[in-house]
């Protein structure tokens, strides 16, 4: 009986549900945050905060890490009044944010074309 | 308060950690379903947490209606969300342990339909709170969180009242489970309880810095004409 994927599955809904809870909530921040600095400043930079978390669980953790780093940095920059700052450490957080997706998706594709591969040479 | 957070969450993490080690690998395995009987040690206490929420919702909703207390409405949007996540781990969790254990994922028994409509009505309950912007909107909320209340006796009770394929109670109920089975169900218990009470304090000082700032932003609108 393979009873033991079931509890591992079990297990990983039960993470995921509180996972995307937290994400949720950390999003729900990141937006009030933002609200703030643009009050106090008068300028809109969208930091990509919620988006650089989800890849770096969902995606690829080497390319996740700078777009959290960057997407850190981006109220900061505007609190300080450093505009032009926080509009390049955006651009970055956005920039690692879609490499780590393409590098989770090329990940697969490579991983998809082997598994075919060694499928299709052992039923020969 | 700000240096308590890291500390508790870094210790709720441990004992998140030590419970799940205690419920993979030191727990006895259950004779006839074998492993996947140990998703019991997170549906069970999961089940126990969102019920504990409910209450603390149905507590600070009569507060409310009493006093008109704006942190007891607080407390009372923070434990139904909180309890809405860990009643779905319940829903969710239970068909994944009743696939390999009863053959089919979902039946229409009692427990699993009134826990159903037990997570419908808080949902209902979250609705109401995000899309009204009446200022009734909190007193309806807290008639229908005292409404939702009254389902979480009628789930807990259910397997004792009625004949369900649901497992029998337990704990009471005229049960009886292995002390080192107990032992782990509380460790559990106590690590998903300590999990929820970090996440609604998280959840409850967002939910203030979104009051105030809407309140800020009111003020703005009624001043900002005359200016």
């Amino acid at each position: 009986m393979n009873s033991i994927k079931f509890l591992y599955a079990a297990y990983i809904a039960t993470w995921l549900t509180h996972g995307f809870y937290l994400v949720s909530l950390v999003s729900r921040y990141t937006r009030w945050r933002q609200m703030k600095v643009a009050q106090s400043s008068g300028v809109y930079v969208q930091n990509h905060l919620v988006f650089a978390i989800l890849v770096t669980i969902l995606c690829c953790l080497p390319a996740g890490v700078p777009a959290i780093l960057y997407a850190a940095q981006v109220n900061g920059k505007l609190q300080a009044g450093d505009i032009a700052g926080a509009r390049t450490a955006s651009k970055k957080a956005k920039m690692w944010c879609w490499i780590s997706v393409g590098a989770s998706l090329a990940g697969g594709l490579v991983y998809l074309l082997i598994a075919v591969g060694v499928a299709g040479s052992t039923s020969r | 308060m700000k240096r308590a957070f890291p500390i508790l969450a870094a210790l709720t993490a441990l004992l998140l950690a030590y419970a799940f080690y205690e419920a993979m690998w030191v727990a006895p395995m259950e004779r006839t379903m074998g492993d996947v009987q140990r998703i019991f040690y997170y549906h069970v206490p999961s089940a126990w947490t969102a019920f504990l929420l409910f209450t603390v919702n149905l507590v600070a909703s009569v507060v409310y209606l009493i006093r008109r207390n704006a942190k007891a409405d607080a407390v009372a949007v923070v434990c139904a969300e909180v309890g809405v996540v860990f009643c779905t781990v319940v829903l969710v969790t239970g068909p994944i342990w009743a696939r390999p254990v009863w053959g089919i994922w979902w039946t229409w028994d009692v427990r699993l339909t009134t826990t159903l409509v037990l997570w419908l009505i808080y949902v209902s309950y979250l609705v109401l709170r995000r899309f009204s912007d009446s200022s009734q909107t909190p007193k309806l909320a807290a008639v229908l969180a005292i409404f939702g209340a009254l389902d979480v006796p009628l789930v807990y009770f259910s397997i004792w009242f009625f004949r369900t394929q649901h497992p029998q109670p337990v704990i009471g109920g005229g049960g009886s489970i292995d002390p080192r089975m107990l032992h782990v169900l509380l460790i559990n218990w106590l690590a998903f309880s300590c999990f929820a009470f970090l996440v609604c304090w998280a959840r409850y000082r967002l939910e203030w810095l979104h009051r105030e700032a809407e309140e800020e932003e009111a003020l703005a609108s009624l001043h900002g004409p005359s200016q």
